[in-house]
């Protein structure tokens, strides 16, 4: 099956997903909230290799996105980890308030 | 591409120095789950061994001879590769051995957990150094960083790690968001992940920013420029340095500091200086403008921090500028500069955090520049221990520092940057001060005259801390006794700051050797 | 317009229009699922790209997993007491301009440029997307293959299962 579209239009696409996510991570407050745009970014990588690959006929770009998925599953695991540990010791999350230090 | 390629033998030899880290990290998470409780402080010889075998590895990776390259272009053992792992080994040496006593004092019960992390990071820092694929820096990164994350969050029930820990996690992963982007519009310009195809396809192709496929790989270059720049915490891209720095346990923040840097730099050499050498003139503008903005940033930054920790924090964001000129210059003399620079960095910072970690009672606590008043007279070894790392950061003749200084900033002149050479020096002269200011506070202002207990209970930090009475009887203890391992450690580092002041010229040379110079 | 160009263009405006709302949502719950929403067009657009295997892992791993450690970790953190409470923080300005400017750059790169060039196209034509092809690629012990980055990244689960260990024995 041929490349339905033209692949700037998948770049397009993808560009538009990674500012989105861009968008989240600096204007959200809630650590989970910023971790999902970090995912949206993620995704919008992914996006665009899997479209090199095809336009290129080039495999490197699908074992790329197969480890990009890979790492960002761990990466879940440690964020989410402690994440929710900082909730068992303090209650409450927001970026704004973690604020201990300064200088 | 050719598909015939097959793995051999030779190919796990020329890893050799990355496997022997991975076996101490799995040794130790073994012996660790057999051996009893009150034992687990002896893991950190398991780690120490493997940093001597991985050591070994590299001595028999210099003496070998053949092509360095290894995995179908994955991986090489080329002199950069080899002397950036022995700058990344230094790190990672020094730091296991400050560790015994400090982390039994922070009340973890994880040792053997904590010290099996620190030799995956090592690991992962040293595959990234070693990388020639685009695919193998993003593992290698993502390897190094996500034990620093949980490192960063080790200390138990301690807000600031916890803090520390998730500031990292959350502006790293974002930051590799930008570097795998770039990564992706540079493999969808050249159509290559590895290095050699990528550097093949732009010497071959005329590229500029608004013809053919140029826009894209500009794009890519920005990008993956601003990944990096996190990773070595170069302005603007460095506001979770501090924190981080501060917030984590000091054998951590002193491995983070050296490590990280070392390895992202290799990458930013393989990919700008030699991949991406044929269109410089797109990325040089971006390099130098950061090498600027984090010198004079990170020093008058670092000048009005009242916590020592956190002014070191800073000091590493300013030798991060020093360090961006060998990348702006693009030239092999450059690079020479930035690995020695390295090096000497590796010594002289992991030797002040080794000071800073030996003072410190529980994370966080003694840090002040306060509690450094009078050091002298208290504890005068550690204070001119101290000293001597603070001159050699400061770059006064005769450390290591300075003939780093002199080797970067001779760079410039003779690469036609003069220009980053004087506002280097200006910068320097800002760094004097506050270096100045804590070997002052050591020696000419008398030590508080409160006994420790009362001093501890007038801590402001200490409610916010959280800390239990436990804490506050041990903190009421005047100082604690340097275990033995981090008195080798200090010393070892003492010996490099000086010996690498005094006779620099043999590992200079290796230096030059690394950077392809005769 | 054949079916395939619309079905692309139904899935791009389902994973933006899904993205805006995992950005936007008040409701963290909601955001969680419109995230899910996002991981399925996701999937829908690389088996356009001929990609099933990525596509299949794509729902297993993300929409799967991911999402499910997401809720969870929402359903432990969430204080009933600051429902909703989900603001935007003070930089929403500064966000707003640098993402203009990234859309714009990209936008503008993209532009220069109709197709992706043919120099930088490689002659291996094969079907990569398939299992078979990518389990050749990735363990193949004879011939080329990906085998060292495999290893590198069981080495970062590796990592994952004992830092998650760590820091959820911690408070023990």
């Amino acid at each position: 099956m041929p490349m339905p579209m033209p692949p700037n239009a998948f770049l397009l696409v993808s560009a538009i997903l990674f500012t989105i996510g861009v968008v989240g991570v600096l204007s959200r407050r809630n650590p989970l909230v910023i971790f999902m745009s970090i995912e949206l970014m993620l995704n919008a990588v992914n996006l665009s290799f899997m479209t090199f690959s095809s336009a290129l006929h080039s495999v490197d770009g699908w074992i790329f996105v197969f480890l990009v998925l890979t790492v960002a599953a761990a990466e879940v695991v440690i964020g989410l980890a402690i994440i929710v540990s900082i909730f068992r010791s303090r209650q409450e999350i927001d970026v704004d308030d973690l604020n201990s230090m300064k200088g | 591409m050719a598909f015939t390629y097959a793995i051999s033998g030779g190919d796990w030899a020329r890893i050799a120095p990355e496997l022997a880290l991975l076996v101490a990290a799995l040794l130790v998470m073994l012996v660790d789950a057999l051996i009893p409780a009150r034992l687990r402080g002896a893991l950190v010889i398991i780690g120490v061994m493997g940093v001597l075998a991985a050591l070994a590895g590299v001595i028999m990776l210099y003496a070998s001879s053949g092509s360095p390259s290894a995995f179908g272009g994955m991986v090489t053992s080329d002199p950069l590769a080899l002397f950036a792992t022995l700058v990344i080994l230094a790190a990672t040496g020094l730091s296991l051995l400050l560790s015994p006593g400090y982390i039994e004092r922070q009340g973890t019960r994880q040792q053997g957990e904590f010290y099996a992390l620190v030799m995956l990071a090592a690991t992962g820092m040293v595959l990234m150094a070693a990388s020639t694929n685009l695919m193998m820096i993003f593992l290698g990164l993502e390897l190094l960083s996500l034990p620093l994350y949980v490192l960063c969050a080790f200390a138990p029930g301690q807000q600031r790690a916890q803090e520390s820990g998730m500031k990292y996690f959350l502006l790293s992963s974002f930051a590799s968001g930008f570097l795998l982007y770039g990564m992706a519009l540079i493999y969808g310009a050249t159509g290559a992940t590895n290095l050699g195809g990528i550097n093949h396809f732009v010497a071959t192709h005329a590229m500029s920013a608004t013809a053919g496929f140029g826009p894209i790989l500009l794009g890519g270059m920005a990008l993956l420029a601003v990944g990096l720049a996190f990773k070595v915490s170069a302005i603007p891209f460095h506001a979770w340095t501090p924190d981080v720095y501060q917030g984590a346990l000091t054998p951590v923040t002193a491995l983070m500091s050296v490590g990280t840097k070392m390895a992202a730099f290799v990458a930013l050499i393989r990919v700008f200086d030699v991949a991406l050498a044929p269109v410089r003139a797109d990325w040089q503008g971006i390099m130098w403008a950061l090498a600027i903005l984090t010198m004079v940033g990170g020093n008058i930054l670092a000048a009005t921090q009242t916590n020592v920790k956190r002014l070191l924090a800073y000091s590493s964001i300013a030798h991060a500028g020093y360090l961006l000129i060998g990348i702006a210059l693009g030239t092999q003399a450059g690079i020479a500069a930035l690995l020695y620079y390295m090096a000497a960095y590796a010594v002289m910072n992991v030797g002040a955090f080794g000071v800073v970690l030996a003072l410190e009672r529980v994370a966080g606590l003694g840090t002040n520049l306060d509690d450094y008043r009078g050091l002298a007279s208290r504890r005068p070894a550690l204070a001119a221990a101290l000293a001597v790392f603070l001159f050699a950061l400061a770059g006064i003749p005769g450390t290591a520092g300075f003939v780093a200084k002199y080797a970067i900033f001779a760079a410039a002149v003779t690469g036609g940057h003069a220009e980053l050479t004087i506002i280097g020096v200006v910068a320097s002269m800002i760094g004097f001060y506050y270096y100045l200011r804590v070997i002052w506070a050591m020696y000419f202002v008398p030590a508080p005259d409160m006994p420790a207990a009362e001093a501890a209970n007038a801590n402001p930090h200490l409610s916010l801390a959280g800390l239990n009475s436990a804490v506050v009887t041990k903190l009421a203890a005047s100082g604690t006794p340097l275990a033995f391992s981090a008195g080798l450690a200090l010393a070892l580092a003492l010996i490099g700051t000086l010996g690498l002041g005094i006779f620099p010229a043999p590992l200079i040379s290796l230096a030059r050797q690394a950077a392809g110079l005769p | 317009m054949d079916l395939a160009s619309i079905v692309f263009l139904v899935l791009a405006a389902i994973l933006v229009g899904s993205a805006l709302a995992v950005v936007t949502l008040r409701n963290i719950v909601h955001a969680a699922l419109f995230l899910v929403l996002v991981f399925g067009a996701a999937a829908g657009i690389y088996i356009l790209l001929n990609a099933e295997f990525i596509a299949i892992v794509q729902i297993l791993v993300y929409a799967g997993a991911v999402t499910i450690l997401i809720l969870f970790a929402i359903m432990l953190t969430q204080n009933p007491n600051s429902r909703g409470s989900n603001p935007m923080n003070r930089q929403a300005l500064i966000a707003a301009f640098i993402a203009a400017a990234l859309c714009a750059g990209i936008i503008f790169a993209l532009s220069q440029n109709n197709a992706i060039s043919a120099a930088a196209s490689q002659a291996v034509t094969q079907n990569a997307g398939t299992a078979v092809a990518i389990g050749n690629l990735l363990y193949s012990p004879t011939s080329y293959s990906y085998v060292l980055p495999f290893e590198i990244a069981t080495l970062v689960l590796l990592v994952a299962i004992v830092g998650a260990i760590v820091i959820g024995r911690e408070e023990d």
